[in-house]
């Protein structure tokens, strides 16, 4: 084993921070934050990531990219949600999701029409997944897709669409095949989001995060869409999860870093917050503990650069960062004391309520992406072995 | 970042894992008779690993991170850990720790060549056992005594108190007119003025309590120079503690494994109680524990053998294994049931290995205490 971090990888971290010095406005970061995320500046942000190559960092140099390592895909995620930025979570689920699984699984056709705008940041997806009875048992979903001879035919509706109200396109699983059981029936759609019969209605997290809902109301799907083959769109999907499972811990780091500064300089009581002996310790046990989460993504990106596949790994990072992430929002607030209940963009709030919002929005990461109860599961059953 | 291990340190953590494994003279049935010995019948009859001690010596284990010229095998310190953590699952008596890479690695980076001399080889072909004699320094004093030294004071609770073959003992020595110092000394058991007194421990062994009364002592004796011996012994102690570490890693895993292959089998209300989620959950996390304890661990070991600065990496170590290990053997319990409560089963011994690797070279809250520190003053764990 070997924990060194080599110099080019010192270097590419340099110089994302050099680019975020300059590009990254107050604005952008504004926007990427805000409860729509729609913004002429944050897209402007996009494409100068990809103006870059960095949203096609990673793909293959014949299929326009630039061929690099997972590990730098891993820096520049890490880099940009330290900084809040746009492009790593939330948005550009094309460069995230959509491209991996296209490079894999896309027709000739839908690489050569969709990939070069994903790589320059024209373009986004919102993932069409969850169905009000399909949540952690996805495989449960109703949607239909019916080919009719022409076209397919797609009815039904699509909840927790984060995006859906500024993608151009649609990430959508639906069944295809009723008569196959639970996961054979199910096919992946790339479907433009101007179809006729689609409606888009916001839903209000109490995150300060708009997502949606999408219904489908006979909206006709042509054959280009589909990606890979019918009934295919189980598996492409777990690809695509196991591709997306690239979690980074930037933003932890940046608020254990926060906390020990106001612990430093913020009296309570005539002493400062970090002379008391309590507070002395659980900031040591949490910056433990991100350390720790630090290397489990590491880890990860390390068996993706090195051509391993992540098995356990990548579930058991999902898993405890998320824990910790609420475990250091929960740690925050109590900190704060009687200001922890003022909440963002108060005035008074210290750190202007960025912990009060962070709490809020650590809530949803251990249910996002697979709740903490399904990766214990598929800890135990599939790491472990243990019967199901 | 490579978290591969290298080939030689595959054979030789699957050579270990042979010789330790039950059937072998090595093995756990044999461990678990010293364990059980020194737990429940008093400290003499856990002393018999005379033969185990041998076979490890043979191996070339004894020697492993001494150079060749001192009769060593020239390893690093990241093969060390893995002999570590396979000594560890084996719950293997303790002596190796103390004698090889708390005292016998100190020896090697800090004292004169005489005193290598006199105990590497003697180490290595299994001739002697050291062990450490130290609780941060100030229960031993020394006194000017003519020309010479004085030691007095105790340390409570020391390992391989009684069949150690000398001690490396730091004591509180002030320069006149000057803030306290330390100095360090490899005494030999025989020397006069030294008084051990057993102690029986939870996790059995040779523990007892040192004391030390008008010790004469000379500069042939110091490891190191004279009043340098603070930074000396807390390089000891991070080697000690990771050691730790890496013991509660082994354990931790076996401890997973037996539980995982028991709850599999284990049939009631007409299944593995395995499938059971409430069950499930439970391993899942002991999972997640013990690989958490795995990769910091590992990074405290690497720094180490770099030569680095390891006091925030080794202090999160020890604070977070020893937490983990607790918890994964409390699970450990409550998976096995009844049968885990019986001292003919072996997850008792894991579960009083823990008491004492929580223990040692600094529990829990004093690692946090020292990592707190060394994060107010840095102000980042992680400066660019």
């Amino acid at each position: 084993m070997d924990f060194a971090i080599p110099e080019e990888e010192r270097a590419f971290r340099r110089e994302i921070r050099d680019f975020l010095a300059t590009e990254l406005t107050e604005e952008v970061v504004r926007e990427a934050q805000s409860e729509d995320r729609i913004s002429s500046a944050g897209k402007d942000f996009i494409r100068k990531l990809g103006d870059r190559g960095w949203i096609s960092l990673t793909w293959p140099v014949d299929e326009g990219g630039a061929g690099r390592p997972a590990m730098d895909r891993f820096i520049l995620n890490d880099e940009l949600i330290r900084a809040e930025a746009p492009g790593a979570v939330g948005t550009n689920v094309g460069g995230r999701i959509v491209a991996p699984v296209l490079l894999l699984y896309g027709s000739e056709q839908q690489k050569r029409r969709l990939l070069p705008r994903i790589a320059r940041g024209e373009i986004d997806f919102a993932l069409g997944y969850t169905e009000p009875d399909a949540g952690s048992d996805l495989a449960s979903l109703q949607t239909r897709a019916v080919w009719d001879g022409e076209c397919y035919v797609v009815t039904g509706q699509k909840l927790y669409s984060t995006g859906a109200h500024f993608a151009d396109y649609h990430w959508l699983a639906a069944r295809t095949d009723p008569t196959q059981p639970r996961h054979g029936g199910i096919s992946l759609f790339i479907v433009d989001m101007r179809s006729p019969g689609i409606t888009v209605r916001p839903l209000h997290s109490m995150m300060d995060l708009r997502t949606n809902v999408v219904f489908y109301d006979h909206v006709r799907v042509p054959r280009e869409a589909l990606v890979g083959q019918e009934n295919q769109g189980f598996a492409i999907m777990s690809t695509a999860l196991s591709l997306e499972r690239m979690f980074v811990t930037g933003d932890l780091r940046r608020v254990v870093e926060d906390l020990l500064d106001y612990a430093r300089r913020t009296e309570s009581g005539g002493r400062r917050l970090i002379d008391d002996v309590s507070v002395r310790r659980q900031l040591a046990q949490l910056a433990t503990e991100v350390e720790i989460a630090r290397l489990f993504s590491y880890r990860v990106a390390w068996q993706q650069s090195s051509g391993r596949h992540p098995g356990p790994e990548a579930t058991i990072v999902k898993l405890f960062i998320t824990e910790l992430q609420l475990r250091l929002a929960t740690a925050a607030i109590d900190l704060l004391g009687a200001d922890g209940e003022l909440i963002y963009g108060e005035a008074e709030a210290p750190l202007g309520g960025f912990f009060e919002r962070f709490y809020r929005r650590s809530i949803m990461r251990t249910i996002v992406g697979g709740t903490s109860e399904i990766m214990r599961n598929v800890i135990a059953q599939r790491h472990l072995g243990l019967p199901r | 970042m490579n978290f591969a291990e290298t080939s030689e340190q595959e054979l030789l953590r699957g050579t270990a894992r042979e010789m330790l494994s039950n059937g072998n003279s090595l093995g756990l049935a044999h461990v678990r008779a010293l364990n059980d010995g020194a737990a429940h019948l008093g400290v003499s009859a856990g002393l018999d690993d005379v033969a185990l001690w041998s076979q490890m010596a043979e191996l070339g284990w004894l020697g492993l991170p001494f150079p060749p010229e001192y009769g060593g095998a020239g390893g690093s310190f990241m093969d060390l850990a893995v002999l570590l953590e396979e000594l560890g699952r084996a719950v293997a008596p303790p002596a190796y720790t103390g004698t090889v890479v708390v005292c016998g690695m100190t020896v090697l980076h800090h004292a004169r060549e005489e005193l290598r001399r006199r105990w590497l080889p003697s180490i290595a072909e299994g001739s002697s056992r050291l062990t450490l004699v130290a609780d941060g320094g100030s229960a031993v004093r020394a006194h000017p005594d003519g020309g010479a030294l004085r030691l007095d004071g105790g340390v409570k609770l020391v390992d391989e108190a009684q069949r150690s073959d000398a001690y490396l003992v730091a004591a509180v020595d002030t320069p006149e007119d000057q803030q306290p110092a330390t100095t360090l000394f490899m005494l030999e058991r025989e020397t006069p003025g030294i008084r051990v007194s057993p102690q029986r421990t939870v996790a059995g062994g040779d523990r007892g309590d040192v004391e030390l009364d008008g010790v004469r002592v000379s500069a042939e004796e110091m490891v190191g120079e004279r009043f340098e011996g603070a930074s000396i012994l807390g390089e000891t102690l991070e080697r000690g503690a990771v050691a730790s570490c890496l013991d509660m890693v082994g354990a931790g895993g076996a401890v997973l494994e037996m539980v995982t292959a028991y709850v599999a089998e284990r049939v009631q209300f007409g299944r593995p109680v395995g499938s059971f989620q409430a069950v499930q959950h439970h391993a899942a996390d002991m999972a997640v524990d013990m690989d958490a304890s795995r990769l910091i661990t590992y990074e405290a070991a690497w720094r180490l053998g770099e030569g680095l600065d390891a006091s925030m990496e080794v202090a999160m170590a020890k604070a977070w294994t020893s937490q983990a290990y607790r918890r994964v053997t409390t699970l450990g319990h409550q998976l096995f049931g009844g049968i885990g409560l019986m001292r003919e089963h072996d997850m008792h011994l894991y579960m009083r290995r823990g008491r004492r690797d929580a223990l040692a070279f600094g529990d829990a809250t004093g690692h946090l205490d020292r990592l707190a520190g060394i994060l107010e003053e840095r102000g980042t764990p992680w400066p660019e």
